[in-house]
């Protein structure tokens, strides 16, 4: 098999701080082909966004001993210097936000800042550049690109400024997208126009996705494969679809559980899994959810599940798997 | 902007003072074409009473006009200059302070603070007692010794700033820091600089005013501080010599400060729609 797009091996970032601090990815490891689009599931807490951010090499200067490495088209991310560092943010890889109200600039016109990515990266002059964002804009289904060129931020809806945020991320044509919650601050219907959205940019501009979130509903649409993380660890993972039908982790079996459906327990509580994610503060020989869990066991609390193979391209971090179901 | 500005009874006055005190100065030459420190008459001629001196003469038959006119060219040179000195420097160290923070924002803090400490006055006492009292001189030290407030104020708004996911997204799309400091950041912290530029410029024209009065500023300008101390030895027979420039400072500088206030509500979206 070819080198995929994006490999993300054994990463681990820790954060310092008061009371140990917190070990928010702990030896994490998983791939994007090219024009695959994934899904990274995982509740607050999972380290999912701090997954996404440490792929550009965000993470504020408190996340300290990021051990692992992370090759993007045959280069090594954590090993670039400033420069190419900013080629790559933005030009290979972009990244839209969870909240489009706070994402753009207030006193920079919608223009400017689409337009801005193709200045910097591509080298365009501003008028050909505008030229651009225009088109770009056009390339979000935005009407009237014309009118919104000089519009600012606080005159746009929640949606609009979503796609605006999507236009500028992907003005370049970048190699992956990385969408950190890009629904949730959004209104239902407007979720499901920005997922179509993003799901047709995907497919028309042959663009990898990796798709942050923490709603299973949202995967189901959108992506081809689905990782779920659980406490900084990579619990399942595999084809969406099989993922979805036939979840081998309890957590997943949790997850989906927990998932509302119309006309579906009516009348009746929602199932919900008892207990908050574990904060992890050293690396711990474990099962993270084994607190949570409702099959674990004495082992279960003394060691690190590893990731086993449930069925081809699926696997789950279950020392219970290998064991008859009880 | 301008609309909401002039919304303000007050405000609106003091802009137009200021506006016909920047006609005035740029027409000095034309209003008083000689040179304002020549002697031309008869000294201490009262206002009023000789119509070639229409604000009377000074101790040493001076005209008196002639002195506020191109006295107001210096105050506004002087204030506009020295303002622009001194929020150059203090937006540069308070954004680069607040923006990168850790160790550069201590360090740079910590040398802002040690320079509030030093009176400015003092300071540009003693440089111009050293280096003579040359006017480049004196602005520019008085730009030098202003920048400290316009510091701490920038720093706080980028402190602020630069936890909004504008800035983050701005990293992730892989702009320099220089471009996301001056590009983005800056446009959204200069509401509050600009106000306090106007009271920057009332500040630099009060200590010319006072260095003049002390007779350490440029001799060879003219300037109405300078005027002041010249009246005040005949200050009991003719006080009008003191009292004419006191008057068109305390004018230049409230109305600056007015400015200020007035820009300050109408750049304040809180009290925007009242």
């Amino acid at each position: 098999m070819s080198e995929p797009l994006l490999r993300v091996e054994g990463l681990s970032v820790r954060f310092a701080g008061t009371r140990g601090g917190v070990q928010a990815l702990d030896d994490v490891s998983f791939e994007v082909a090219a024009g695959e689009a994934v899904a990274l599931v995982g509740e607050s807490g999972s380290g999912k966004t701090v997954a996404a951010l440490s792929l550009l090499r965000l993470l504020p200067e408190s996340a300290q001993r990021q051990s692992g490495r992370i090759r993007f088209a045959g280069r090594d991310v954590l090993a670039l210097d400033a420069a190419a560092l900013r080629g790559f943010r933005g030009g290979d890889a972009a990244m839209i936000f969870q909240e489009p109200m706070t994402a753009l600039n207030p006193v920079l016109s919608i223009g400017e800042q689409v337009a801005e990515p193709l200045v910097l990266h591509r080298g365009l002059g501003w008028r050909a550049a505008m030229a651009e964002a225009r088109d770009l804009l056009r390339l979000v289904r935005l009407a009237d690109p014309d009118a919104l060129l000089p519009a600012f931020p606080h005159q746009l809806s929640g949606g609009m400024r979503q796609r605006v945020m999507i236009a500028q991320a992907i003005a370049c044509r970048p190699a992956l997208l990385i969408a950190d919650e890009p629904t949730t601050a959004l209104d239902v219907t407007v979720q499901a126009q920005i997922l179509a959205l993003l799901r047709g940019l995907q497919r028309e501009l042959g663009m990898a996705l990796l798709l942050i979130t923490h709603d299973l509903a949202v995967v189901a649409d959108i992506a081809a494969r689905t990782i779920v993380l659980y406490a900084g660890r990579v619990a399942e993972s595999g084809p969406t679809g099989r993922l979805l039908a036939a979840p081998a982790h309890p957590y997943t079996q949790g997850l989906l559980a927990s998932t509302l459906e119309l006309g579906r327990g009516r009348g009746g509580r929602i199932a919900e899994i008892p207990g908050m994610v574990k904060l992890v503060t050293q690396p711990d020989p474990a099962c993270h959810f084994a607190e949570r869990c409702p099959r674990a066991e004495a082992a279960c609390r003394i060691t690190r599940p590893p990731l086993l193979a449930v069925a081809p391209g699926h696997q789950a971090a279950c020392l219970r798997l290998a064991a008859p179901h009880g | 902007m301008l609309r909401r500005l002039f919304r303000h009874p007050t405000a609106a006055a003091a802009a137009l003072l200021l506006l016909a005190l920047l006609a005035t100065a740029l027409a000095a030459d034309v209003i008083a074409p000689r040179n304002p420190l020549r002697i031309v008459g008869r000294p201490e001629i009262w206002p009023f009473a000789d119509p070639r001196f229409p604000l009377g003469t000074d101790a040493l038959g001076r005209d008196i006009l002639a002195i506020i006119v191109h006295g107001a060219r210096t105050a506004i040179g002087i204030g506009l200059v020295a303002a622009l000195i001194s929020t150059g420097i203090g937006v540069l160290v308070g954004a680069v302070a607040g923006y990168f923070g850790g160790w550069v924002d201590d360090l740079l803090m910590r040398f802002t603070e040690v320079l509030q400490t030093v009176p400015g006055l003092i300071v540009v006492l003693a440089v111009a007692a050293v280096l003579g009292p040359d006017i480049v001189t004196i602005v520019v030290t008085i730009g030098l010794v202003s920048w400290t407030s316009v510091a701490r104020m920038v720093r706080g708004e980028f402190v602020s700033l630069r936890e909004r996911e504008f800035v983050l997204a701005c990293r992730a799309a892989g702009m320099t820091d220089r471009r996301i400091i001056l590009a983005e950041i800056l446009p959204n912290a200069l509401p509050p600089v600009i106000v306090y530029a106007a009271v920057l410029v009332s500040g630099a024209i009060l200590f010319e005013a006072a260095l003049a009065f002390l007779g350490l500023s440029d001799p060879t300008i003219a300037s109405w501080g300078r005027l002041i101390g010249e009246g005040r030895q005949t200050l009991r027979t003719a006080w009008f010599i003191s009292a004419i420039p006191g008057l068109a400072i305390v004018l230049t500088v409230l109305a600056l400060n007015l400015l200020g206030d007035g820009l300050n509500d109408a750049l304040n979206p809180r009290l925007r729609d009242r």
